[in-house]
Protein backbone atom coordinates (compact mmCIF):
# COMPACT_ATOMS: atom_id res chain seq x y z
CA UNK A 1 0.00 0.00 0.00
CA UNK A 2 2.56 2.30 0.68
CA UNK A 3 4.46 2.33 -2.66
CA UNK A 4 1.35 1.88 -4.12
CA UNK A 5 0.82 5.76 -2.24
CA UNK A 6 4.37 6.62 -3.38
CA UNK A 7 3.89 5.76 -6.76
CA UNK A 8 0.53 7.86 -7.28
CA UNK A 9 2.19 10.93 -5.87
CA UNK A 10 5.19 9.91 -8.28
CA UNK A 11 2.98 9.79 -11.13
CA UNK A 12 0.89 13.08 -10.33
CA UNK A 13 3.06 15.02 -12.73
CA UNK A 14 2.50 12.65 -15.77
CA UNK A 15 -0.82 13.52 -17.73
CA UNK A 16 -0.73 9.68 -18.99
CA UNK A 17 -1.60 6.44 -17.69
CA UNK A 18 0.69 3.06 -18.55
CA UNK A 19 -2.33 1.74 -20.40
CA UNK A 20 -2.50 4.60 -22.40
CA UNK A 21 0.83 5.04 -23.40
CA UNK A 22 0.57 1.41 -24.47
CA UNK A 23 -2.51 2.21 -26.89
CA UNK A 24 -0.78 5.34 -28.15
CA UNK A 25 2.06 3.38 -28.96
CA UNK A 26 0.20 0.72 -30.38
CA UNK A 27 -1.83 3.21 -32.31
CA UNK A 28 1.63 4.78 -33.75
CA UNK A 29 2.66 1.36 -35.14
CA UNK A 30 -0.40 1.00 -36.94
CA UNK A 31 -0.11 4.16 -38.86
CA UNK A 32 3.31 4.29 -39.78
CA UNK A 33 3.18 0.71 -40.82
CA UNK A 34 1.92 1.30 -44.37
CA UNK A 35 5.59 4.27 -44.60
CA UNK A 36 7.89 0.81 -44.42
CA UNK A 37 7.28 0.31 -48.24
CA UNK A 38 4.67 -2.84 -47.17
CA UNK A 39 3.50 -4.78 -50.57
CA UNK A 40 -0.35 -4.00 -51.59
CA UNK A 41 -1.43 -7.20 -50.35
CA UNK A 42 -0.52 -7.02 -47.06
CA UNK A 43 -1.91 -3.42 -46.97
CA UNK A 44 -5.12 -4.75 -48.06
CA UNK A 45 -4.93 -7.89 -46.16
CA UNK A 46 -4.65 -5.50 -42.95
CA UNK A 47 -7.98 -3.06 -44.57
CA UNK A 48 -9.68 -5.92 -44.02
CA UNK A 49 -9.20 -6.88 -40.53
CA UNK A 50 -9.70 -3.07 -39.88
CA UNK A 51 -12.89 -2.84 -41.48
CA UNK A 52 -14.27 -6.76 -40.07
CA UNK A 53 -12.63 -5.63 -37.05
CA UNK A 54 -15.05 -2.16 -37.18
CA UNK A 55 -17.96 -4.55 -38.16
CA UNK A 56 -17.46 -6.99 -35.41
CA UNK A 57 -17.31 -4.23 -32.60
CA UNK A 58 -20.87 -2.81 -34.19
CA UNK A 59 -21.96 -6.21 -33.61
CA UNK A 60 -20.53 -6.04 -30.29
CA UNK A 61 -23.14 -3.31 -28.78
CA UNK A 62 -25.92 -5.18 -29.23
CA UNK A 63 -24.58 -9.04 -29.39
CA UNK A 64 -21.59 -8.50 -27.51
CA UNK A 65 -22.59 -6.34 -24.18
CA UNK A 66 -26.49 -6.60 -24.60
CA UNK A 67 -25.91 -10.58 -25.40
CA UNK A 68 -28.84 -10.22 -28.24
CA UNK A 69 -27.19 -12.55 -30.96
CA UNK A 70 -28.46 -10.31 -34.17
CA UNK A 71 -28.27 -12.67 -37.73
CA UNK A 72 -29.52 -9.39 -38.97
CA UNK A 73 -26.19 -7.62 -39.46
CA UNK A 74 -25.55 -8.79 -43.24
CA UNK A 75 -29.29 -7.04 -43.80
CA UNK A 76 -28.46 -4.23 -41.82
CA UNK A 77 -24.39 -3.66 -43.91
CA UNK A 78 -26.35 -4.60 -47.22
CA UNK A 79 -28.85 -0.92 -46.04
CA UNK A 80 -25.61 0.92 -46.07
CA UNK A 81 -24.10 -0.21 -49.28
CA UNK A 82 -27.14 -0.46 -51.11
CA UNK A 83 -27.95 3.36 -51.08
CA UNK A 84 -24.33 4.61 -51.22
CA UNK A 85 -23.54 2.50 -54.45
CA UNK A 86 -27.06 3.67 -56.40
CA UNK A 87 -26.54 7.03 -55.88
CA UNK A 88 -23.21 7.01 -56.59
CA UNK A 89 -23.78 5.03 -60.25
CA UNK A 90 -27.15 6.42 -60.74
CA UNK A 91 -26.39 10.21 -59.95
CA UNK A 92 -23.00 10.61 -59.40
CA UNK A 93 -23.54 11.12 -55.81
CA UNK A 94 -20.05 11.47 -53.74
CA UNK A 95 -20.28 8.53 -51.24
CA UNK A 96 -19.58 11.48 -48.48
CA UNK A 97 -23.19 12.31 -49.02
CA UNK A 98 -24.97 9.33 -50.57
CA UNK A 99 -22.91 7.39 -47.34
CA UNK A 100 -25.57 9.56 -44.85
CA UNK A 101 -28.18 7.96 -46.72
CA UNK A 102 -26.95 4.56 -46.76
CA UNK A 103 -26.49 4.70 -42.70
CA UNK A 104 -30.04 6.18 -42.12
CA UNK A 105 -30.90 3.24 -44.47
CA UNK A 106 -29.33 0.83 -41.93
CA UNK A 107 -30.84 2.29 -38.64
CA UNK A 108 -34.46 2.53 -40.04
CA UNK A 109 -33.99 -0.87 -41.08
CA UNK A 110 -32.45 -1.90 -37.85
CA UNK A 111 -35.61 -0.60 -35.66
CA UNK A 112 -37.52 -2.41 -38.05
CA UNK A 113 -35.70 -5.42 -37.70
CA UNK A 114 -35.75 -4.58 -34.20
CA UNK A 115 -39.45 -3.47 -32.84
CA UNK A 116 -40.81 -7.01 -33.95
CA UNK A 117 -37.77 -8.96 -32.72
CA UNK A 118 -36.98 -8.03 -29.44
CA UNK A 119 -39.93 -9.48 -28.27
CA UNK A 120 -38.43 -12.45 -29.07
CA UNK A 121 -35.48 -13.62 -26.47
CA UNK A 122 -32.67 -16.19 -26.49
CA UNK A 123 -32.94 -18.37 -30.11
CA UNK A 124 -36.15 -17.19 -30.91
CA UNK A 125 -34.81 -14.06 -31.61
CA UNK A 126 -31.59 -15.06 -33.30
CA UNK A 127 -33.66 -17.05 -35.49
CA UNK A 128 -36.21 -13.69 -35.94
CA UNK A 129 -33.50 -11.56 -37.23
CA UNK A 130 -31.96 -14.82 -39.01
CA UNK A 131 -35.06 -14.30 -41.12
CA UNK A 132 -35.37 -10.70 -41.65
CA UNK A 133 -31.72 -10.87 -43.05
CA UNK A 134 -32.96 -13.59 -46.09
CA UNK A 135 -35.93 -11.58 -46.72
CA UNK A 136 -33.79 -8.80 -47.17
CA UNK A 137 -32.01 -10.37 -49.51
CA UNK A 138 -34.26 -12.03 -51.50
CA UNK A 139 -35.95 -8.70 -51.79
CA UNK A 140 -32.65 -7.52 -52.95
CA UNK A 141 -32.68 -10.38 -55.59
CA UNK A 142 -36.09 -9.40 -56.61
CA UNK A 143 -36.06 -6.01 -56.96
CA UNK A 144 -33.86 -6.43 -60.01
CA UNK A 145 -34.66 -3.65 -61.84
CA UNK A 146 -33.41 -1.11 -58.98
CA UNK A 147 -30.94 -3.31 -57.11
CA UNK A 148 -29.75 -5.19 -60.44
CA UNK A 149 -30.32 -8.15 -58.73
CA UNK A 150 -28.25 -10.91 -58.80
CA UNK A 151 -25.38 -8.90 -60.83
CA UNK A 152 -25.05 -6.22 -58.82
CA UNK A 153 -23.65 -2.92 -58.52
CA UNK A 154 -19.98 -2.30 -60.13
CA UNK A 155 -18.89 1.06 -58.98
CA UNK A 156 -16.92 2.90 -62.15
CA UNK A 157 -13.35 4.06 -60.97
CA UNK A 158 -13.10 7.50 -62.20
CA UNK A 159 -9.78 8.23 -60.81
CA UNK A 160 -8.07 9.60 -58.17
CA UNK A 161 -10.76 11.59 -56.23
CA UNK A 162 -10.76 12.02 -52.59
CA UNK A 163 -14.17 14.02 -52.71
CA UNK A 164 -15.36 10.86 -53.89
CA UNK A 165 -13.23 8.36 -51.96
CA UNK A 166 -11.58 7.22 -54.70
CA UNK A 167 -7.73 6.20 -54.58
CA UNK A 168 -5.44 4.68 -56.90
CA UNK A 169 -3.39 3.50 -53.69
CA UNK A 170 -3.95 1.24 -50.98
CA UNK A 171 -2.64 3.79 -48.27
CA UNK A 172 -5.30 6.12 -47.88
CA UNK A 173 -7.99 3.11 -48.01
CA UNK A 174 -5.87 1.54 -44.94
CA UNK A 175 -6.33 4.95 -43.16
CA UNK A 176 -9.84 5.69 -43.77
CA UNK A 177 -10.39 1.90 -42.37
CA UNK A 178 -8.45 2.68 -39.45
CA UNK A 179 -10.42 5.42 -38.11
CA UNK A 180 -13.33 3.68 -38.57
CA UNK A 181 -11.78 0.89 -36.78
CA UNK A 182 -10.82 3.51 -34.02
CA UNK A 183 -13.94 5.27 -33.81
CA UNK A 184 -15.69 1.77 -33.36
CA UNK A 185 -13.69 0.81 -30.34
CA UNK A 186 -14.54 4.00 -29.12
CA UNK A 187 -17.90 4.05 -28.92
CA UNK A 188 -17.38 0.53 -27.28
CA UNK A 189 -15.81 1.92 -24.72
CA UNK A 190 -18.21 4.79 -24.17
CA UNK A 191 -21.02 2.42 -23.94
CA UNK A 192 -19.42 0.27 -21.40
CA UNK A 193 -18.60 2.73 -19.22
CA UNK A 194 -21.81 4.48 -19.11
CA UNK A 195 -25.81 3.94 -17.79
CA UNK A 196 -26.54 2.08 -20.98
CA UNK A 197 -23.67 0.03 -21.12
CA UNK A 198 -24.88 -1.44 -17.13
CA UNK A 199 -28.43 -1.51 -18.84
CA UNK A 200 -26.90 -4.27 -21.28
CA UNK A 201 -24.98 -5.90 -18.86
CA UNK A 202 -28.25 -6.66 -16.81
CA UNK A 203 -30.46 -7.39 -19.85
CA UNK A 204 -28.02 -9.72 -21.07
CA UNK A 205 -28.10 -11.02 -17.29
CA UNK A 206 -31.70 -11.55 -16.50
CA UNK A 207 -34.77 -9.46 -18.63
CA UNK A 208 -37.22 -10.08 -16.07
CA UNK A 209 -35.06 -8.76 -13.04
CA UNK A 210 -33.31 -5.95 -15.44
CA UNK A 211 -37.11 -4.83 -15.73
CA UNK A 212 -38.15 -5.00 -12.62
CA UNK A 213 -35.69 -2.34 -11.37
CA UNK A 214 -36.71 0.01 -14.03
CA UNK A 215 -34.94 -0.68 -16.93
CA UNK A 216 -37.20 -0.26 -20.32
CA UNK A 217 -35.95 -3.35 -22.71
CA UNK A 218 -36.70 -2.67 -25.68
CA UNK A 219 -35.90 1.24 -25.74
CA UNK A 220 -32.23 0.12 -24.55
CA UNK A 221 -32.09 -2.61 -26.77
CA UNK A 222 -33.19 -0.40 -30.01
CA UNK A 223 -30.74 2.34 -29.15
CA UNK A 224 -28.28 0.22 -29.15
CA UNK A 225 -29.34 -1.49 -31.95
CA UNK A 226 -29.37 1.68 -33.69
CA UNK A 227 -26.33 2.68 -32.72
CA UNK A 228 -24.24 -0.61 -34.10
CA UNK A 229 -26.10 -0.56 -37.29
CA UNK A 230 -24.98 3.35 -37.68
CA UNK A 231 -21.79 1.75 -37.85
CA UNK A 232 -22.28 -1.10 -39.34
CA UNK A 233 -23.64 1.13 -42.58
CA UNK A 234 -20.80 3.50 -41.90
CA UNK A 235 -18.38 0.13 -42.62
CA UNK A 236 -20.81 -0.57 -45.97
CA UNK A 237 -20.51 3.00 -46.96
CA UNK A 238 -16.35 2.42 -46.85
CA UNK A 239 -16.77 -1.43 -48.37
CA UNK A 240 -18.51 0.29 -51.10
CA UNK A 241 -16.03 2.56 -52.34
CA UNK A 242 -13.22 0.25 -51.45
CA UNK A 243 -14.17 -3.05 -52.86
CA UNK A 244 -16.25 -1.12 -55.13
CA UNK A 245 -18.81 -4.45 -55.99
CA UNK A 246 -21.97 -4.94 -54.12
CA UNK A 247 -23.93 -7.76 -54.81
CA UNK A 248 -26.95 -10.02 -52.36
CA UNK A 249 -24.24 -12.95 -51.88
CA UNK A 250 -21.25 -10.72 -50.61
CA UNK A 251 -22.96 -7.94 -48.50
CA UNK A 252 -26.63 -9.65 -47.52
CA UNK A 253 -25.72 -13.44 -47.20
CA UNK A 254 -25.65 -15.39 -43.88
CA UNK A 255 -22.37 -16.21 -44.40
CA UNK A 256 -21.61 -12.26 -43.77
CA UNK A 257 -24.11 -12.45 -40.54
CA UNK A 258 -22.06 -15.37 -39.24
CA UNK A 259 -18.36 -14.41 -40.16
CA UNK A 260 -19.26 -10.49 -37.92
CA UNK A 261 -20.27 -12.44 -34.52
CA UNK A 262 -17.36 -15.02 -35.22
CA UNK A 263 -14.78 -12.27 -34.98
CA UNK A 264 -16.46 -11.18 -31.73
CA UNK A 265 -17.36 -14.50 -30.23
CA UNK A 266 -13.28 -15.46 -31.05
CA UNK A 267 -11.87 -12.46 -30.01
CA UNK A 268 -14.45 -11.86 -27.18
CA UNK A 269 -17.93 -10.96 -26.46
CA UNK A 270 -18.81 -8.13 -24.46
CA UNK A 271 -14.96 -6.96 -24.29
CA UNK A 272 -14.03 -3.35 -25.79
CA UNK A 273 -10.86 -4.73 -27.98
CA UNK A 274 -12.02 -8.73 -28.99
CA UNK A 275 -13.92 -8.02 -32.07
CA UNK A 276 -10.44 -5.92 -32.81
CA UNK A 277 -8.61 -9.23 -32.01
CA UNK A 278 -11.27 -11.89 -33.05
CA UNK A 279 -10.85 -9.91 -36.64
CA UNK A 280 -6.93 -10.33 -36.49
CA UNK A 281 -7.08 -13.62 -35.52
CA UNK A 282 -10.48 -14.67 -38.28
CA UNK A 283 -9.63 -12.51 -41.83
CA UNK A 284 -6.15 -14.38 -42.03
CA UNK A 285 -7.55 -17.50 -41.37
CA UNK A 286 -9.81 -17.14 -44.53
CA UNK A 287 -7.35 -15.19 -46.53
CA UNK A 288 -5.59 -18.74 -46.03
CA UNK A 289 -8.13 -21.20 -46.37
CA UNK A 290 -9.64 -19.24 -49.71
CA UNK A 291 -6.18 -19.64 -51.22
CA UNK A 292 -6.19 -23.29 -50.23
CA UNK A 293 -9.56 -23.92 -51.46
CA UNK A 294 -10.04 -21.74 -53.63
CA UNK A 295 -13.19 -19.20 -53.26
CA UNK A 296 -15.27 -20.88 -55.73
CA UNK A 297 -16.56 -24.01 -53.16
CA UNK A 298 -19.58 -22.79 -52.09
CA UNK A 299 -19.79 -23.55 -47.90
CA UNK A 300 -16.33 -23.81 -47.88
CA UNK A 301 -15.91 -21.04 -45.59
CA UNK A 302 -18.88 -21.82 -43.54
CA UNK A 303 -17.58 -25.29 -42.32
CA UNK A 304 -14.21 -23.26 -41.52
CA UNK A 305 -16.55 -20.84 -39.36
CA UNK A 306 -18.40 -23.82 -37.75
CA UNK A 307 -14.72 -25.67 -36.70
CA UNK A 308 -13.26 -22.15 -35.15
CA UNK A 309 -16.50 -21.77 -33.41
CA UNK A 310 -16.78 -25.30 -31.81
CA UNK A 311 -13.15 -25.10 -30.88
CA UNK A 312 -13.81 -21.15 -29.25
CA UNK A 313 -16.82 -22.81 -27.53
CA UNK A 314 -15.30 -25.69 -26.18
CA UNK A 315 -11.93 -23.88 -24.96
CA UNK A 316 -12.12 -20.50 -24.29
CA UNK A 317 -16.09 -19.41 -24.46
CA UNK A 318 -14.92 -15.94 -23.09
CA UNK A 319 -13.06 -15.28 -26.29
CA UNK A 320 -9.34 -15.43 -26.55
CA UNK A 321 -8.58 -11.93 -25.32
CA UNK A 322 -8.85 -13.29 -21.93
CA UNK A 323 -5.67 -14.97 -22.97
CA UNK A 324 -4.24 -11.64 -23.42
CA UNK A 325 -5.36 -10.34 -20.34
CA UNK A 326 -2.13 -11.20 -18.02
CA UNK A 327 0.74 -10.39 -19.87
CA UNK A 328 -0.94 -6.97 -20.52
CA UNK A 329 -1.08 -6.49 -16.67
CA UNK A 330 2.11 -7.40 -16.15
CA UNK A 331 3.13 -5.17 -19.32
CA UNK A 332 1.60 -2.36 -17.56
CA UNK A 333 3.13 -2.56 -14.49
CA UNK A 334 6.52 -2.83 -15.69
CA UNK A 335 5.98 0.61 -17.94
CA UNK A 336 4.45 1.89 -14.86
CA UNK A 337 7.01 0.64 -12.61
CA UNK A 338 9.99 2.04 -15.19
CA UNK A 339 7.61 5.68 -16.00
CA UNK B 1 -52.67 5.79 1.39
CA UNK B 2 -49.65 4.48 -0.76
CA UNK B 3 -51.05 1.44 -2.63
CA UNK B 4 -54.32 0.57 -2.79
CA UNK B 5 -55.44 -2.79 -4.76
CA UNK B 6 -59.05 -2.77 -5.61
CA UNK B 7 -60.66 -6.40 -6.67
CA UNK B 8 -57.63 -8.13 -8.29
CA UNK B 9 -58.77 -11.27 -10.29
CA UNK B 10 -56.43 -13.35 -12.39
CA UNK B 11 -57.31 -16.74 -13.83
CA UNK B 12 -54.87 -19.32 -15.68
CA UNK B 13 -57.12 -21.35 -18.14
CA UNK B 14 -59.50 -23.10 -15.11
CA UNK B 15 -58.23 -21.98 -12.38
CA UNK B 16 -58.53 -18.68 -10.28
CA UNK B 17 -54.99 -17.77 -8.87
CA UNK B 18 -56.25 -14.61 -7.68
CA UNK B 19 -59.61 -13.54 -6.91
CA UNK B 20 -60.55 -10.34 -5.77
CA UNK B 21 -58.16 -9.28 -3.71
CA UNK B 22 -58.46 -6.16 -1.93
CA UNK B 23 -56.08 -4.52 0.18
CA UNK B 24 -54.53 -1.13 1.43
CA UNK B 25 -51.01 -0.23 2.28
CA UNK B 26 -50.31 2.70 4.39
CA UNK B 27 -46.62 4.87 4.32
CA UNK B 28 -44.43 2.87 6.30
CA UNK B 29 -46.02 -0.51 7.38
CA UNK B 30 -44.72 -3.53 6.75
CA UNK B 31 -47.50 -5.31 5.30
CA UNK B 32 -46.84 -9.24 5.54
CA UNK B 33 -48.02 -11.79 2.78
CA UNK B 34 -48.83 -15.41 3.99
CA UNK B 35 -50.65 -18.47 3.06
CA UNK B 36 -50.15 -22.12 1.84
CA UNK B 37 -48.16 -23.34 -1.21
CA UNK B 38 -50.36 -21.76 -4.20
CA UNK B 39 -51.98 -19.41 -2.48
CA UNK B 40 -51.95 -17.14 -5.06
CA UNK B 41 -48.88 -14.38 -3.54
CA UNK B 42 -46.85 -14.15 -5.91
CA UNK B 43 -49.01 -13.88 -8.85
CA UNK B 44 -50.40 -11.02 -6.29
CA UNK B 45 -47.35 -9.26 -6.64
CA UNK B 46 -46.75 -10.57 -10.52
CA UNK B 47 -50.19 -8.90 -10.69
CA UNK B 48 -49.34 -5.42 -9.10
CA UNK B 49 -45.85 -5.01 -10.87
CA UNK B 50 -47.51 -5.87 -14.49
CA UNK B 51 -45.53 -9.21 -15.28
CA UNK B 52 -49.10 -10.75 -15.40
CA UNK B 53 -51.93 -8.70 -16.99
CA UNK B 54 -54.75 -8.76 -14.29
CA UNK B 55 -57.94 -10.21 -15.95
CA UNK B 56 -59.78 -7.55 -13.48
CA UNK B 57 -59.46 -4.96 -10.96
CA UNK B 58 -57.11 -1.90 -10.69
CA UNK B 59 -54.43 -1.18 -8.71
CA UNK B 60 -53.30 2.37 -7.27
CA UNK B 61 -50.14 3.93 -5.77
CA UNK B 62 -50.22 6.96 -4.69
CA UNK B 63 -53.02 8.19 -7.08
CA UNK B 64 -51.64 6.41 -10.15
CA UNK B 65 -52.74 4.01 -11.89
CA UNK B 66 -50.63 1.43 -12.28
CA UNK B 67 -53.01 -0.49 -14.74
CA UNK B 68 -51.30 -0.89 -18.34
CA UNK B 69 -47.71 0.11 -17.33
CA UNK B 70 -44.82 -1.85 -18.26
CA UNK B 71 -42.74 -3.37 -14.83
CA UNK B 72 -40.31 -0.91 -15.87
CA UNK B 73 -42.60 1.94 -15.71
CA UNK B 74 -44.15 0.61 -12.33
CA UNK B 75 -40.20 0.50 -10.99
CA UNK B 76 -40.33 3.93 -11.96
CA UNK B 77 -43.19 5.05 -9.90
CA UNK B 78 -41.53 3.38 -6.79
CA UNK B 79 -43.23 0.14 -6.81
CA UNK B 80 -39.85 -2.40 -6.74
CA UNK B 81 -39.92 -6.16 -5.89
CA UNK B 82 -37.59 -8.93 -5.43
CA UNK B 83 -37.97 -12.44 -7.01
CA UNK B 84 -38.46 -15.92 -5.15
CA UNK B 85 -35.62 -17.04 -7.07
CA UNK B 86 -32.70 -14.69 -6.64
CA UNK B 87 -31.77 -13.42 -10.05
CA UNK B 88 -28.84 -11.71 -9.91
CA UNK B 89 -27.06 -10.39 -12.92
CA UNK B 90 -24.64 -13.68 -12.84
CA UNK B 91 -21.37 -11.59 -15.21
CA UNK B 92 -21.47 -9.07 -13.14
CA UNK B 93 -20.15 -8.03 -10.18
CA UNK B 94 -21.99 -7.52 -7.44
CA UNK B 95 -21.49 -3.44 -6.98
CA UNK B 96 -22.50 -3.35 -11.00
CA UNK B 97 -25.35 -5.16 -9.75
CA UNK B 98 -26.26 -3.10 -7.43
CA UNK B 99 -25.81 -0.12 -9.55
CA UNK B 100 -27.80 -1.07 -12.36
CA UNK B 101 -30.80 -0.64 -9.74
CA UNK B 102 -29.31 2.76 -8.96
CA UNK B 103 -28.92 3.97 -12.31
CA UNK B 104 -32.82 4.49 -12.66
CA UNK B 105 -32.34 7.74 -10.74
CA UNK B 106 -29.39 9.01 -12.14
CA UNK B 107 -26.99 8.77 -15.37
CA UNK B 108 -24.19 9.43 -13.53
CA UNK B 109 -21.77 6.63 -12.96
CA UNK B 110 -20.24 8.22 -9.97
CA UNK B 111 -23.56 8.87 -8.16
CA UNK B 112 -24.95 5.12 -9.17
CA UNK B 113 -21.84 3.91 -7.32
CA UNK B 114 -22.45 6.15 -4.50
CA UNK B 115 -25.59 4.73 -4.48
CA UNK B 116 -25.27 1.12 -4.63
CA UNK B 117 -22.05 1.70 -1.66
CA UNK B 118 -24.87 2.70 0.55
CA UNK B 119 -27.27 -0.20 -0.33
CA UNK B 120 -24.04 -2.98 0.40
CA UNK B 121 -23.66 -1.14 3.43
CA UNK B 122 -27.02 -1.44 4.67
CA UNK B 123 -27.43 -5.34 3.15
CA UNK B 124 -24.07 -6.07 4.86
CA UNK B 125 -22.65 -6.67 1.43
CA UNK B 126 -19.96 -4.53 1.30
CA UNK B 127 -16.90 -6.76 1.89
CA UNK B 128 -18.13 -8.41 -1.33
CA UNK B 129 -18.68 -5.24 -3.67
CA UNK B 130 -15.67 -6.59 -6.28
CA UNK B 131 -17.33 -10.17 -6.56
CA UNK B 132 -18.92 -12.16 -9.52
CA UNK B 133 -22.32 -12.30 -8.53
CA UNK B 134 -22.39 -15.62 -9.32
CA UNK B 135 -20.03 -16.67 -6.77
CA UNK B 136 -21.94 -15.41 -4.02
CA UNK B 137 -23.62 -17.84 -1.56
CA UNK B 138 -27.91 -18.07 -1.90
CA UNK B 139 -28.07 -15.76 1.43
CA UNK B 140 -25.89 -12.82 -0.13
CA UNK B 141 -27.59 -13.40 -3.59
CA UNK B 142 -30.98 -12.61 -1.21
CA UNK B 143 -29.23 -9.83 0.06
CA UNK B 144 -28.24 -8.79 -3.31
CA UNK B 145 -31.67 -8.87 -4.44
CA UNK B 146 -32.66 -6.62 -1.50
CA UNK B 147 -29.82 -4.21 -2.18
CA UNK B 148 -30.37 -3.91 -5.57
CA UNK B 149 -33.94 -3.42 -5.03
CA UNK B 150 -33.27 -0.59 -2.17
CA UNK B 151 -31.11 1.03 -4.98
CA UNK B 152 -34.09 1.95 -7.12
CA UNK B 153 -34.96 4.27 -4.29
CA UNK B 154 -38.38 2.95 -3.66
CA UNK B 155 -41.73 3.34 -2.01
CA UNK B 156 -42.78 0.37 -1.81
CA UNK B 157 -40.87 -2.57 -1.89
CA UNK B 158 -42.24 -6.35 -2.44
CA UNK B 159 -39.91 -8.63 -1.09
CA UNK B 160 -41.09 -12.32 -3.02
CA UNK B 161 -39.53 -14.73 -0.06
CA UNK B 162 -36.53 -13.31 0.46
CA UNK B 163 -35.59 -15.43 3.56
CA UNK B 164 -36.75 -19.20 1.70
CA UNK B 165 -33.36 -20.98 2.03
CA UNK B 166 -31.90 -18.90 5.30
CA UNK B 167 -31.14 -20.96 8.70
CA UNK B 168 -32.61 -18.98 11.57
CA UNK B 169 -29.59 -17.03 12.23
CA UNK B 170 -29.56 -15.44 8.60
CA UNK B 171 -33.32 -15.25 9.19
CA UNK B 172 -32.36 -13.22 12.22
CA UNK B 173 -30.32 -10.99 10.18
CA UNK B 174 -32.29 -10.28 7.59
CA UNK B 175 -35.10 -9.12 10.15
CA UNK B 176 -32.49 -7.02 11.78
CA UNK B 177 -32.08 -5.49 7.83
CA UNK B 178 -35.75 -4.98 7.47
CA UNK B 179 -36.26 -3.52 10.92
CA UNK B 180 -33.40 -0.85 9.99
CA UNK B 181 -35.64 -0.15 6.66
CA UNK B 182 -38.57 -0.19 8.41
CA UNK B 183 -37.38 3.03 10.19
CA UNK B 184 -35.88 4.60 7.96
CA UNK B 185 -39.14 4.60 6.69
CA UNK B 186 -39.57 2.06 3.71
CA UNK B 187 -43.13 0.98 3.07
CA UNK B 188 -42.80 -2.82 2.36
CA UNK B 189 -44.53 -5.60 1.30
CA UNK B 190 -42.91 -9.09 3.07
CA UNK B 191 -44.32 -12.72 1.03
CA UNK B 192 -43.29 -15.56 3.58
CA UNK B 193 -43.35 -18.73 4.19
CA UNK B 194 -41.09 -18.97 6.86
CA UNK B 195 -43.94 -17.97 9.44
CA UNK B 196 -41.92 -16.68 12.94
CA UNK B 197 -40.39 -14.02 10.46
CA UNK B 198 -43.78 -12.23 9.24
CA UNK B 199 -45.28 -12.59 12.78
CA UNK B 200 -42.34 -10.69 14.22
CA UNK B 201 -42.35 -7.60 11.88
CA UNK B 202 -45.36 -6.96 10.46
CA UNK B 203 -47.84 -4.33 11.35
CA UNK B 204 -50.75 -6.15 9.46
CA UNK B 205 -50.85 -9.78 8.09
CA UNK B 206 -52.68 -10.74 5.19
CA UNK B 207 -54.01 -14.45 4.30
CA UNK B 208 -54.47 -15.85 0.84
CA UNK B 209 -56.18 -19.04 0.38
CA UNK B 210 -56.69 -20.71 -2.85
CA UNK B 211 -56.35 -17.02 -4.83
CA UNK B 212 -58.76 -15.39 -1.90
CA UNK B 213 -58.20 -13.19 0.94
CA UNK B 214 -59.50 -15.05 3.90
CA UNK B 215 -58.29 -12.80 6.68
CA UNK B 216 -56.46 -9.87 7.84
CA UNK B 217 -55.38 -8.04 10.80
CA UNK B 218 -52.28 -7.46 13.47
CA UNK B 219 -50.33 -10.68 13.83
CA UNK B 220 -52.14 -11.84 16.59
CA UNK B 221 -55.76 -11.68 15.16
CA UNK B 222 -54.58 -13.28 12.29
CA UNK B 223 -52.97 -16.02 14.38
CA UNK B 224 -55.94 -16.85 16.34
CA UNK B 225 -58.78 -16.69 13.52
CA UNK B 226 -60.01 -19.79 12.70
CA UNK B 227 -60.08 -19.46 9.24
CA UNK B 228 -56.65 -19.07 9.24
CA UNK B 229 -55.42 -21.98 11.44
CA UNK B 230 -58.03 -24.05 9.47
CA UNK B 231 -56.40 -23.13 5.76
CA UNK B 232 -52.70 -22.68 6.96
CA UNK B 233 -51.84 -22.67 10.59
CA UNK B 234 -53.68 -25.64 11.57
CA UNK B 235 -50.90 -28.05 10.64
CA UNK B 236 -48.10 -26.14 12.20
CA UNK B 237 -49.87 -25.85 15.78
CA UNK B 238 -50.65 -29.30 15.48
CA UNK B 239 -47.01 -30.17 15.53
CA UNK B 240 -45.81 -27.45 18.19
Amino acid sequence: MEVKGLRTAGKAAAPLSASRVLLLMLLAAVVVFPLGDQDEYTLRLATNIFYFGALGCAWNLIGGFGGQLSLAHAALFALGAYPTGLLLINFGVTPLIGGLAGIAAAVVGALLIGYPTFRLRGPYFALGTLAFNEITRILLLYFKDYTRGPLGLIVPFRGENPLYLQFANPEPYYYIALGILMLSVYVGYRVSRSKIGYYLMAIRGDQDAAESIGVDLTMTKLRVLAMSAALTGLVAVFYTVYIAYVDPESVASIDLSVKIVLIAIIGGMGTVWGPVLGAAILIPITELTNAWLGSGKAGASLVLYAILLIIIVLFSPRGLIIWLERPYRTLISHLSGKG
Amino acid sequence: MLLNVEGLSKRFGGLVAVNRVSFQVRKGEIIGLIGPNGAGKSTLVNLITNYYRADSGRVMLDGYDLVGLKPNQVAQLGVVRTFQSSKPFMEASVLENVMIGAFLRTDNPKQARAVAMEALDLTGLLPFASVPAKSLTVQNRKRLELARALATKPKLMMLDEVMAGLNPREIDDALETLRQLKQSGLTMLVIEHVMRATMNISDRIIVLDHGEKIAEGSPSEVATNPKVIEAYLGQGYRHA
